[in-house]
């Protein structure tokens, strides 16, 4: 059954920059971009790094730990060592705040 | 006709040859060969998370549970490549002979041995494989004494683990002091502290001049500062050397290292090279790296070109590294005639900045990884930076890169 989360206000997340959301057990990382919101998973796929800690370009995240860069819209892995895709959930802007729909 | 391609190592260079020669010719029979009895694992974690025994190598692999299987590459493992024919284009293992149009020799290296204190010895420990850490592992019980010889990254993270397991431990280094080869003095003391600070004591500018087992097991150290020292156990950390002999069986070119060209290219047409094994030689420089993004990133290269491609590789020397709670991270070329600029960003965190005429050269933070990737592009793109805008936290790093990213 999917379940409609509430991650953060829109005002929270600086324009190029993300936050970590930790929220029904789980950690988030929410980006904007020039205004559009996207939604990952916030722990990298390779290693301990947290992706809202990185280095943001443009549609690109780099993990700050090794290195590794995925495609926040899609999860594609666009750098190693990473080698796994990066869970990514459509960004559901309502009421000034973002949401996500989650299993 | 299918191109073959045999990539010999089953390093991170061996690997990202195989996964890019395989994704830029999907049609291609890749064949990844290894000599050890292990799917490709990092290793890294070798001289942390798996001497803590939080890890097992093989939960570590590098190209992810069944990633060589899913992506078609060929893996034959516990085989040793014994010589290459370079005039028949086969490359003879323990295993049979191997054809191939396009070759990778992703060798890597070995350690650089202490002639009184051999690989192999009892009670004394070299560190590179899986194989390796698990026997190290195995000796080291609380109270026991280790000796390190060596105060590079492996040495001390080997010891900031087996300070965890409540080994005591003295570290021999040959240096005034510890990695030397890469860090400054501010640094190098910063880290220093934390190490003391758990119970480690550092004889530095020292090494050993003899040792002897005892008849109870232990081994007895003398050292060139007129110390002796009972331990239990040796490691010894004293660097690595590139491991060109499968190379020289094919009388390819070599000095300290496979040569290569930025293509990758070595002196015998369709062989490649990648990784510790090599020497990059370009116009004006001839440079030999060890650390584990130039493995990926000039294993990459190699790959592709092995499929057909004409890359070139920059290189950039980077490296990190976990001790306690310190999370260190290097990039670029240690100078001389520099001028030192720390960034304080916490308690705990710094970055310290080697300069000259306004382009940053070499960097190592400290729990900074927030900042490090934006100083990878500083020096990467050899941006000029003010030295005040450097130690101000107020001014982010970002905003230096911003700033003279040309507009777009």
């Amino acid at each position: 059954m999917t379940n409609k989360i509430k991650l953060c206000l829109i005002d929270e997340v600086l324009e190029g920059t993300a936050i970590r959301v930790d929220t029904e057990g789980r950690a988030f990382a929410v980006y904007n971009v020039a205004g559009q919101f996207f939604v990952t998973d916030d722990t990298c796929t390779h290693g301990p790094g947290s992706l809202s800690e990185g280095f943001i370009d443009g549609h690109i995240v780099e993990c700050n730990f090794h290195n590794g860069q995925f495609d926040i819209r899609t999860g594609e892995v666009v750098a190693p060592p990473c080698i796994i895709p990066l869970k990514t959930y459509p960004a559901i802007v309502e009421d000034d705040a973002v949401f996500i729909n989650i299993d | 006709m299918a191109r073959k391609i045999i990539v010999v190592g089953g390093g991170p260079a061996g690997v990202f040859a195989a996964l890019e020669a395989k994704r830029v010719d999907p049609a291609a029979v890749v064949t990844l060969v290894s000599e050890e009895r292990f799917e490709p694992y990092e290793r890294p974690p070798l001289s942390k998370a798996v001497l803590l025994g939080t890890a097992k190598a093989e939960d570590t692999l590098i190209a992810g549970p069944g990633g060589f299987a899913q992506r078609g590459i060929a893996l034959k493992l516990g085989t040793r490549c014994v010589a290459i024919d370079p005039d028949a284009r086969i490359v003879n293992t323990t295993d049979g002979s191997l054809p191939y149009d396009s070759l990778v020799l992703a060798t890597g290296s070995r350690m650089r041995e202490l002639p009184d204190l051999p690989f192999g010895g009892q009670n004394v420990h070299y560190l590179r494989t899986a194989d390796d850490a698990i026997r190290f592992k195995s000796e080291l019980s609380p109270g026991s004494h280790l000796l390190i010889i060596g105060a590079g990254l492996i040495g001390l993270e080997a010891a900031a683990s087996a300070a965890a397991l409540g080994v005591r431990i003295t570290v021999i280094e040959a240096a005034s002091s510890l990695m030397a080869r890469t860090c400054d003095r501010l640094t190098a003391a910063r880290i220093a502290a934390e190490h003391e600070k758990h119970g480690i004591n550092f004889e530095l500018s020292t090494s050993v001049i003899r040792s002897s087992k005892q008849p109870d097991g232990t081994l007895l150290v003398e050292t060139s500062n007129g110390k002796t020292f009972s331990a239990q156990a040796i490691l010894v950390a004293i660097g690595v050397k590139p491991d060109d002999t499968l190379a020289v069986t094919a009388s390819i070119a070599v000095d300290d290292g496979i040569l290569v060209d930025a293509e990758c290219r070595t002196s015998i047409p369709n062989i490649f090279a990648a990784g510790d094994a090599t020497r990059l030689v370009g116009p004006g420089f001839s440079e030999r790296q060890e650390n584990w993004r130039h493995a990926q990133d000039q294993g990459a290269v190699a790959g592709r070109n092995a499929a057909g491609a004409a890359e070139k590789y920059v290189p950039l020397p980077s490296y990190w590294s976990e001790q306690y709670d310190l999370y260190i991270q290097g990039i670029g070329r240690p100078a001389q005639n520099v001028q030192n600029v720390i960034r304080t960003i916490s308690e705990s965190g710094a970055i310290s900045f080697e300069v000259k005429d306004g382009i940053i050269e070499h960097a190592i933070g400290i729990n900074a990884q927030r900042d490090m990737a934006a100083v990878r592009r500083l020096i990467e793109r050899r941006v000029k930076v003010d030295l005040t805008a450097l130690k101000d936290t107020k001014r982010p790093l970002n905003a230096l890169l911003k700033a003279a990213a040309p507009a777009s």
